[in-house]
């Protein structure tokens, strides 16, 4: 007995020490209940914000940029998908090596590597658009954490032909100069936010819902451009400026009834590709962007409105003062004197004097109203950025010198599309034309108001005619076998001082053929020396390029059928494209609602050509390419219920 | 002895503990389910690879907790030198051909069928040869030869061979039970006070001597200092946990487990279960571990046979001091070890061995006194 007292206290001992025990157990179990309490509601917030930076890879896809086209379909800026490489630093393993491999792959500066690698990101550019072998050797590497992606970069395949009416994009397809600029809303790629889920080992796992309907390639562009006309254009410029010692030209072809350019070139080249590499002077689209003095190619405005006013007729006589004559304190000279000249002759052997004289007795008011009807007082509207809308005082400002100025194209300044337009308007019966370089007919221009009669423009068309086919200053511009008008023009450079310098720009506008104009070619060439008449630097490039176009067997044949280029236009694209292709297109979204073989691409390339057409894959195993898929390809897409996988493998 | 068992027997399971534990179990079927099938399928093409095997675990530790419950537990403590000797063995086994190696470590026995992890072994058979051993020798534990030195050379024999595999959480387990035990037992609060003292200078020693290791016991206490290395898994568990807020993301839609949370169908289960299941969810596993400490402090004190008590208290130390320990671990409160969380962590040793401690507290529950 004696033995089982002790016994049952050390029993009740035990007890109490487990209920200690498990009560310190206990409390510790209320203490991490609080702290799930405090970790889940308390800090839920906050650390649910934090965990979701990791979860989610945010992409921009960005759909391919538009193209454009010239009137046949020729492709004159395209969009090829091109490589670049990304790097996400958190899944490097050794910075040090990954960078010296991708130097070493990509010729670059290890430090320059090792600084990008070492950022704080989850994402860097390596480098962008590289070619597809450099791509290559750098898959091969297989570095972790470093990514390939597609991207698409412009490539303009015909070389500096229309470069600066093209414009260019930068890095990310953005225009930046040019029609790139003015169309980006068009032709930029609908950029889409996917949102992917992604796990601890980088691999997209699931792709967020997001609206499939969207159209994400940008739109192409036609313009009214005929590229064989283009080079034409561009061939005889270059010729005459780099000849005469020019600083820099432009050329334009408009077709006169439509009012579509056919050919816009400037001088120096730029080649869009290699935008970096020329100055902004070189890259600047003059003929929308500088103002010139019109100079003598004015002057068949002066005549037609003093025609149109009935001031003078075609055989009314003027005293040219045999070359210089004095108008108060200044004095006007011709470049050859002459005597007693009749209205046509006054505009074919272009005198200064007498044109001075009739724009006097049209008046300034009348003048200016011609002058402002024909566009000289507003930009034209086609899609250029950074077009001038010229200079041109009001009237009640003008002295009766710079009406006399004005009159003989000194004293104001114009684009050369504000010229242009106005002599497709005095070719167009009189009727004003608006330019285009869009065919798009939506953005037809409705017909404009007649500023001329149509026996006036014709009259004006006929001294053209006769300057060039007769004795005047334009006989350099004959074609042979058809007959063409045109007006040079010869104007003093304003220097920079004031005044005038010896510095001239010389032009020429002609028709083909001269009365029912067909097209109208302009040439400027600026500061060519030592020869500086228009006559004599611009008109054969009038010539050089009408011959081309008569005899390229297209001349010619627009005025009658202009909607019948359009129809086959369309049908001819494709295979004008598969000429230019640099890069075979990889549209694998099959119209309709069959499956594309996306085997052997990338999953990336896989994932964004199904999300085009609303479907959002399943991914199975681990890996970058697709393998396989269901459905197979060409069978529907709801083949396997709606549900379309892509098994990957890593290469 | 038989006059005790004669008018408290009350011959029937404790039911608040069974109820626990099965839901428990289901709850883990469930969360491996739903953790772990992104990453068989991507590893094993099989969905349900991890929650199969699971699923099996699960009804071979139901039997294993019926065989404990039905078997009289004098077979158990007559065994026990038989366990000990067992448990030795497994844990030597390891550094032969049989052992298996997992991340660095080789915890686990490969014996074909499936792998069994030793340590899981020593938990109970430490607990039963503790049990017997205070309880048949009360009056001389208190000598330090008898009282504390055999005990405390087997333990301190499970410890080493923990830690030469290396397995420092698995030796502070056994250590701490030992603790535990030999608190309940009786020996002399001195002895285990300068045994302790003397344990945690070895354990700073083996902390100092890598600093990889110390760095990483250290960074549970500002794991966000290191998110991308050493505190990368806590900070991943309490981004899952402060995802889930109260109600949860739902099951299923958690996003840690996408592998940002490794060993997320294993040791940072809960983790997964606090994101999809919420505050409320996590709350659920809280009540039922509260009821089993209840039910083991109910139990344990009310077995009249020491050997029963102390049993009883190991077995209910094995789960509870597990459970808590793993809900430590991925609350950030202690440094990161590898200990599955009982009844819910996907793994077969883990799941038998708590089934097993369930069936032994279940079979001491039908004596207990009312």
């Amino acid at each position: 007995m004696a033995k089982v007292i002790p016994k049952s206290k050390v029993k009740d001992r035990t007890r109490i020490k487990i209920i200690l025990i498990l009560g310190l157990f206990a409390i510790a179990w209320m203490g991490l209940w609080c702290r799930a309490l405090f970790v889940q509601v308390i800090q839920g917030e906050e650390l649910a914000a934090m965990a979701d930076r990791q979860y989610y890879s945010r992409e921009k896809i960005t759909g391919k940029r538009g193209e454009i086209f010239d009137r046949n379909n020729v492709v004159l800026a395209q969009s090829v998908r091109s490589k670049s490489v990304y790097a996400n630093p958190f899944l490097i393993e050794n910075n040090h090596s990954a960078a010296i491999d991708l130097a070493a792959v990509l010729e670059d500066d290890p430090n320059r590597m090792k600084t990008l690698l070492n950022q704080k990101r989850n994402f860097v550019w390596i480098t962008r658009k590289v070619s597809d072998r450099t791509a290559h050797r750098l898959a091969e590497l297989n570095i972790p954490g470093v990514f390939i992606i597609d991207e698409h970069s412009r490539v303009y395949p015909r070389g500096h032909m229309l470069g600066q009416v093209l414009g260019f994009v930068g890095i990310d397809n953005q225009g930046l100069e040019g029609l790139e600029r003015s169309l980006n809303e068009e032709l930029a790629g609908a950029e889409m936010i996917i949102v992917l889920q992604r796990d601890a080992s980088g691999h997209k796992m699931s792709l967020l819902p997001q609206d499939p309907t969207r159209k994400m390639d940008g739109q192409d562009v036609v313009l009214t451009i005929d590229s064989e006309i283009q080079f034409a254009a561009e061939r005889y410029l270059a010729s005459a400026v780099t000849s005469h010692n020019g600083v820099s030209g432009i050329s334009l072809v408009v077709h006169v009834p439509s009012g579509e350019i056919l050919a816009w070139a400037s001088y120096p080249f730029f080649d869009p590709n290699n935008f970096q590499r020329s100055h902004s002077s070189i890259w600047r689209n003059r003929a929308a962007v500088d103002l010139i003095e019109p100079g003598s190619t004015l002057k068949p405005f002066l005549m037609a409105a003093a025609l149109e006013e009935g001031i003078a007729k075609s055989d009314s006589l003027y005293f040219c003062e045999n070359g210089r004559w004095r108008l108060g304190r200044n004095e006007i000279k011709d470049v050859k004197g002459h005597g007693w000249l009749t209205l046509n002759r006054v505009l074919r052997y272009s005198s200064n004097i007498c044109s001075a004289k009739i724009g006097l007795d049209l008046g300034q008011d009348q003048y200016f109203q011609y002058l402002d009807r024909l566009g000289f007082t507003t930009g034209t509207n086609l899609p250029i950025p950074g077009q001038g809308r010229g200079i041109l005082r009001p009237p009640h400002a003008w002295s009766k010198m710079d009406l006399a100025a004005i009159s003989f194209g000194q004293g104001m300044a114009s684009t050369t599309l504000q010229l242009a337009r106005a002599y497709l308007t005095l070719a167009n019966e009189g009727r004003f034309t608006e330019l285009k370089l869009i065919r798009d007919d939506s953005r037809q221009s409705p017909a404009g108001q007649s500023v001329f009669s149509r026996e006036v423009s014709r009259q004006v068309l006929s001294m053209l005619r006769d300057s060039v086919e007769m004795d005047g200053t334009g006989t350099m511009a004959r074609i042979s076998g058809v007959e063409v008008g045109g007006k040079t023009g010869t104007a003093q450079k304003a220097s920079p001082r004031g005044g005038y310098g010896d510095k001239y720009v010389a032009s020429f506008v002609g028709f083909i053929p001269a009365l029912e104009p067909e097209y109208m070619i302009m040439a400027i060439i600026d500061e060519p020396s030592p020869q500086h008449y228009g006559g004599v630097v611009a008109a054969p490039v009038f010539a050089g390029i009408g011959n081309s176009i008569i005899s390229s067997g297209r001349g010619l044949k627009l005025r009658n059928i202009p909607g019948q280029v359009i129809e086959t236009a369309q049908t001819d694209r494709s295979t004008e494209n598969a000429r230019f292709n640099v890069n075979h297109r990889r549209d694998r979204v099959p119209p309709g609602n069959e499956m594309p073989d996306l085997r052997g691409e990338s999953l990336r390339e896989a994932v964004e050509n199904l999300l085009r057409a609303g479907i959002v894959p399943v991914l199975e195993g681990r890996g970058v390419m697709v393998r396989d898929q269901v459905p197979a390809p060409g069978e529907s897409f709801s083949e396997n219920g709606g549900k379309v996988i892509l098994r990957l493998s890593e290469s | 002895m038989s006059k005790v068992n004669k008018t408290n027997q009350v011959n029937s399971p404790d039911l608040w503990l069974l109820f626990s534990v099965m839901i428990l179990c289901g709850l883990g079927l469930t969360m491996i389910l739903s953790t772990s099938a992104i990453m068989a399928e991507r590893f094993y093409s099989d969905k349900y690879f991890f929650f199969k095997r699971q699923l099996v675990f699960v009804l071979a530790g139901t039997a294993v907790m019926f065989a404990v419950y039905m078997t009289p537990r004098s077979l158990f403590y007559k065994l026990k030198y038989l366990w000990i000797l067992a448990a030795i063995v497994a844990l030597g086994l390891v550094f032969s051909p049989l052992g298996f190696s997992a991340g660095g470590a080789t915890r686990w026995l490969d014996l074909g069928l499936i792998n069994i992890q030793p340590l899981e072994l020593a938990k109970i058979s430490l607990v039963i040869y503790l049990a017997c051993f205070f309880a048949g020798k009360q009056e001389l534990i208190k000598r330090f030869s008898v009282g504390f030195l055999p005990p405390t050379i087997i333990t301190g024999l499970f410890c080493v061979l923990l830690l030469m595999q290396p397995d420092f959480g698995g030796a502070v387990f056994i250590a701490i039970l030992f603790f535990l035990m030999s608190l309940v037992g009786g020996t002399r609060l001195i002895y285990l006070f300068s045994s302790s003292v003397l344990a945690g200078i070895t354990a700073a020693m083996l902390i100092m001597q890598s600093p990889y290791r110390f760095r990483r016991w250290f960074s549970f206490l500002d794991p966000f200092k290191d998110a991308q290395d050493s505190g990368y898994q806590l900070v991943q568990s309490l981004y899952a946990f402060g995802a889930g807020r109260i109600w949860g993301m739902g099951l299923g839609e958690g996003r840690q487990k996408l592998f940002f949370l490794p060993e997320a169908h294993n040791d940072f289960i809960m983790a997964v279960t606090g994101e999809e299941l919420g505050f409320i969810g996590i709350s659920l596993v809280f009540i039922l571990l509260g009821i089993i400490i209840w039910r083991v402090m109910v139990i344990s004190t009310s077995q009249a046979d020491l050997a029963d008590r102390f049993s009883g208290f190991g077995m209910g130390m094995i789960i509870i001091l597990g459970s808590l320990l793993n809900l430590a671990v991925v609350l950030g409160m202690v440094p990161p070890k590898g200990l599955p969380m009982p009844f819910i962590s996907y793994g077969g040793s883990s799941l038998l061995v708590s089934m097993f401690c369930a069936g032994f507290l279940l079979n001491l529950s039908r004596e207990r006194r009312c």
